[in-house]
């Protein structure tokens, strides 16, 4: 005998139909949830962009493109709030009455579409992670620079013009006449050069007549004449430290006319080769000095074992060298231009240029230091090459 | 306009710019001595251990001449040195 009826058999159905019901309602609430934390950290990420700068046209694009997705997401997620929202049983849950179904197909593909979005953001995401955003300092500083190029350029057009129009023209004192049309090209490109020296000279007074001396005595050793590839591809180069040097003149406030002046150089020096900051040239530099000191320690004992005249010569040298030592730490801005366009031959000139008791080996030893760390051989190649 | 280069370094850094200078004027001072006759050494000796400074000037223009050509010579063989 049954002890069945058909209302317990009715009521039966019904709570299975609650229960399924209300796992479903759970499962989409969970689906909610799931979407808002999404959208939240969609926000937050947002929120970080938008207080970066961008500056680049694509940045702005990009930005644009994944608010447009973002967007589409929110409207998404509304949508699908609204349809839930919809599908709620109108009665309380405690009724009996089974609510209508939901659409899960639709409900599944719309997650699945949420989720393709996701992926696709989260690439896009590392992708902007990944670039490098350009600053607006950056910006500015090419602005500047491409306006002094342009300035440039300009003052050589028109010298080139002018050479043009009245060959017989007498040029400054510093800057020769060219002999011939062959000559032509040789003297635009030194008077190209010729026109920022003014400059130096109007800010910059020489210090020393020793250093006035240095400058012209590297002006008169240089006297090759490479081929005309050659040049180009040195001038070439020289353009290019040149705005690297005005670059660094620009990112520390320095007056980028001037850029040999010797806090930009120095600077330059620091900034291209990291010495101070890179872990590994700074390791290499621990390595150079441990070597320095164990040689130094091995010259103390050879020369201790020499009669005491020759430690006499050496305190009078270094005493008298003082003055030229204190030069060295405290170095004219001619000096660190002469250094600078000297080249590796001209370095080694410097010593004579200085004087035995001045600081010219020190300079050198120095300089070959850096070179030797890779700190400054392009601009001190570059320097060779440029004409003063 | 003056520029301290040294104050650029690294202050751990500056006894061995000093340690450098040091290495190869010593390196060169004996050098130059052992180029030196018998003669000229004892009147270094004497010059030198004296406190006319005048005359220690002469000496060095006179007989040591050439320590600027031998500082350099240092030098390179110090870099050459550093470099193994």
């Amino acid at each position: 005998m049954s002890i069945e009826t058909p209302s317990f058999e009715n009521l039966r159905r019904q709570t299975e139909e609650e229960v399924t019901e209300r796992i479903e309602k759970e499962s989409v609430q969970r689906n909610i949830q799931g979407m808002d934390k999404l959208r939240r950290e969609l926000d937050q990420q947002f929120e970080e962009i938008e207080e970066k700068e961008y500056k680049t046209i694509e940045d702005k694009n990009e930005v644009d493109k994944i608010q447009q997705q973002h967007d589409k997401l929110s409207y998404l997620t509304k949508t699908y709030e609204l349809e839930l929202k919809d599908t709620k049983p109108d009665k309380p849950e405690s009724t009996l009455k089974p609510a209508p179904k939901i659409d899960k197909e639709s409900t599944q593909a719309l997650i699945a579409k949420i989720d393709n979005w996701r992926e696709k953001l989260d690439q896009e995401y590392e992708k902007i992670e990944k670039k490098e955003y350009k600053i607006p300092e950056d910006f500015e500083e090419q602005k500047v620079i491409e306006k002094q190029h342009q300035k440039l350029s300009n003052l050589v057009k028109e010298l080139e013009q002018e050479l043009k129009e009245e060959p017989k023209i007498k040029p400054k004192p510093e800057s020769p006449l060219p002999s011939s049309e062959e000559e032509f090209k040789e003297s635009a490109e030194l008077l190209k050069t010729l026109q920022e020296a003014p400059r130096h000279e109007e800010i910059y007074e020489p210090e020393e007549q020793d250093d006035k001396e240095s400058q012209e005595e590297s002006l008169t050793k240089d006297t090759s004449k490479p081929e005309t590839i050659e040049q180009k591809e040195k001038d070439n180069e020289i353009e290019k430290i040149e705005l690297e040097l005005k670059r660094t003149a620009f990112r520390h406030g320095k007056d980028i006319e001037n850029m040999w002046h010797p806090d930009n150089v120095w600077q330059h020096i620091k900034d291209s080769s990291n010495i101070f900051n890179d872990p590994e040239k700074q390791k290499d530099l621990m390595v150079l000095r441990d070597d320095i000191e164990r040689i130094a320690e091995e010259t103390d004992n050879a020369f201790e074992k020499h009669p005491r005249a020759i430690n006499n010569a050496f305190k009078f040298i270094k005493g008298q060298g003082k003055k030229g030592f204190e030069k060295l730490g405290t170095m004219s801005k001619k000096g660190l231009e002469v250094m600078g366009k000297a080249g590796k031959k001209g370095i080694e000139s410097l010593g004579k240029v200085f004087g035995i008791l001045g600081s010219g080996i020190l300079l050198i030893l120095i300089l070959f230091m850096l070179i030797e760390l890779k700190a400054v051989e392009k601009l001190v190649d570059a320097g060779g090459k440029t004409k003063i | 306009m003056l520029q301290n280069f040294l104050k650029n370094f690294p202050p751990e850094f500056e006894k061995t710019i000093t340690d450098l200078y040091d290495t190869i004027l010593k390196r060169s001072l004996m050098r130059a001595y052992e180029n030196l006759e018998d003669e000229k050494k004892a009147m270094m000796a004497k010059i030198f251990n004296s406190e006319n400074d005048t005359e220690k000037k002469d000496f060095l223009e006179n007989y040591l001449g050439d320590l600027n050509d031998i500082m350099l010579e240092e030098t390179e063989k110090l870099l050459l040195e550093i470099k193994k």
